[in-house]
């Protein structure tokens, strides 16, 4: 299979563009997932911050975010992102959609990782007189931090995937280029390709993700 | 002024069919300086009794108060700083994983704002007060269950607390650790001045170390008293129960179909009185032999305890008036005429 310098320059482009979607979407997605999670867990009943109406109604959010398949998603979604980025069309428009659906997957996540916390922990330090904010921030989050980073690497994962469908609103990236030239022109050499450095690239982020993960892991 | 003192403490969980009442109006008082000993069987309420005390359960009725401040009424914060006057160390330890010995005992340091240097030094010293300064660098993973309760007994000591809360501070632990942990506990409370709170259902661990108890009964307190008397002299079934897990009782002997020939006497003695050759004396001034079926010499706490079952043989006017003086010699002693 020999690709034609044309199609070395398409794939490095869409490339660039993955990179760019997956990563800025990545670190919102981060930035706001985590307190949702956090928030998810310390107002369930018997914890914290205990908040019965909190804990349903943004249960009820996440729910019904998470209810809403993508692609739809994007569509549902056009209005705000034009009052975001200014467009609804390009790899920066489809951010929005992007983190919105990924942000939502991120708290769940990290719900899960948090609720593992022994409780036993949480009240040991509300026994030596620890306020809230301090066991969020220094019991709860760094006892999950192996879990969080393995939330993470699936959270990118995901959004890899996620981000194949960005061509749907010009987003471009690895996976437009995939459906682009190898599903609708036949063009399945550089279908190949596209799916080549998906396969590898999911391979590192896992790989990352998991050293990471041993590397903080002292249970 | 008790240091302690909590009245009337009810706590129910749930509500409606499922509700347990785990409290039911509890009153005890805590001396300054003490160790005081709650034991109990499972599920007698003796966990949600001492989580009443530094308000990790709030009771539902009744009044908690340390050194005179009701624990209930305070705010927050209040609460915050009120609990940092007294440490807990608890069954599983608790320990956070992603920190190391060091790590954990420094946690209520830095939540009470102290400053990096101070942090460091007093974390050194509470090391080295638990014994544990060579494992400063290790995480609660490459620690054994002892070693896992020193760095919590640390930790709990971090902020100078008045107070040291026990639940079941040792049930995880082997009989051995168990008995070098409430030697530390006890060591402690003594270099400290502390008043200590202690959560068992174990009888050894109350006779090992504490000055008084309190024995629980479905949320009840059955019975209270200084420990060597509540041993020698226990009134309630289940302090019954609980003293024979430590001294065995005659019901098996008995049963095993041993006939007593003459009159079965079950002796206790408390202090100098373990020392005095009491068999000895029966035999020499009243001519009666006193066959030994069980001896049993211990110490609670510091003081020497001892238990005989003797089977005292001889003409019945002999023995009545041997067992009639050994009678007399009580304060120190207890005797009991079994059959
Ligand atoms: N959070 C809770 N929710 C519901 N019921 C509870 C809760 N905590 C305790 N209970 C109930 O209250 C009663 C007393 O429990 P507690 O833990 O105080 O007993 P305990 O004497 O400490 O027992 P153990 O020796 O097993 O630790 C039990 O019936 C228990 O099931
Ligand atoms: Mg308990």
């Amino acid at each position: 299979m020999l690709l034609t310098v044309q199609q070395l320059l398409m794939l490095k482009k869409a490339s660039l563009e993955t990179l760019y979607m997956v990563s800025v979407t990545t670190a919102f997605t981060v930035l706001a997932g985590v307190p949702l999670g956090v928030l998810l867990v310390v107002v369930r009943p018997g914890h914290i911050l205990e908040n019965r109406w909190v804990y349903r109604i943004v249960g009820l959010i996440v729910n019904a975010t998470r209810s809403v398949p993508f692609p739809i998603f994007i569509v549902f979604v056009i209005p705000l992102t034009r009052l975001i980025v200014g467009t609804s069309i390009g790899s920066t428009a489809v951010i929005v959609p992007l983190t919105l659906a990924a942000f939502v997957l991120m708290a769940r996540l990290t719900e899960t990782c948090l609720l593992e916390v022994p409780h036993g922990i949480i009240e040991a330090a509300q026994s030596m007189g620890a306020s809230s904010w301090r066991i969020i921030t220094r019991v709860l989050l760094p006892e999950a931090l192996p879990g969080l980073l393995m939330a993470v690497t699936i959270a990118i994962v995901t959004l890899i995937s996620y981000s194949a469908m960005a061509g749907m609103v010009g987003g471009g990236g690895l996976g437009d280029l995939a459906i682009r030239y190898g599903y609708h022109r036949y063009q399945t050499d550089i279908m190949w390709a596209t799916v080549l450095i998906l396969v590898l690239v999911v391979q590192l982020v896992q790989h990352v993700g998991d050293k990471l993960v041993l590397r903080f892991s002292r249970r | 002024m008790p240091l302690i003192e909590i009245k009337g403490l009810r706590k129910i969980f749930g509500n409606g069919m499922g509700a347990v009442e785990a409290l039911r109006g509890v009153d005890l008082e805590v001396a300054e300086g003490e160790i005081f000993g709650v034991v109990g069987l499972s599920g007698a309420g003796k966990s949600t009794l001492v989580r009443c005390i530094n308000l990790l359960e709030r009771p539902d009725a009744g009044t908690v108060s340390v050194a005179g401040r009701d624990m209930t009424s305070l705010s927050g914060r209040e609460l915050r700083l009120a609990r940092r006057s007294m440490g807990m160390i608890f069954q599983s330890f608790n320990l956070l994983s992603s920190r190391t010995a060091a790590g954990n005992v420094s946690f209520p340091l830095e939540a009470a704002g102290a400053d990096r240097v101070a942090v460091r030094t007093r974390v050194q010293e509470l090391l080295d007060l638990v014994g544990l300064s060579d494992k400063a660098g290790s995480y609660p993973s490459q620690l054994s269950g002892g070693q896992k309760q020193r760095v919590g007994i640390a930790r709990a000591l971090a902020n100078d607390p008045r107070i040291l809360l026990c639940d079941e501070a040792t049930s995880a632990l082997d009989p051995q650790t168990t008995a070098s942990i409430l030697a530390l506990i006890s060591d402690i409370q003594r270099r400290l001045g502390l008043t200590v709170v202690i959560i068992t259902h174990e009888m050894k661990v109350i006779t090992e170390i504490c000055d008084r108890v309190a024995v629980m009964e479905d949320g009840s307190v059955v019975e209270e008293g200084p420990v060597a008397e509540v041993f020698t002299r226990p009134r309630h079934p289940v302090t019954r129960g609980f003293v024979e897990t430590v001294l065995k009782s005659e019901s098996g002997l008995l049963e095993s179909g041993y006939a007593p020939k003459g009159r079965l006497l079950r002796v206790r003695m408390t202090g100098d009185a373990v020392q005095s050759p009491i068999t000895g004396d029966v035999a020499r001034l009243f001519g009666v032999s006193p066959v030994i079926l069980q001896a049993h010499v211990d110490r609670i706490k510091e003081t020497p305890f001892g238990s005989l079952l003797l089977d005292l043989q001889g003409p019945p006017d002999k023995v009545e008036q041997a067992s009639a003086w050994l009678a007399e010699r009580s304060g120190t002693m207890l005797v009991e005429t079994l059959n």
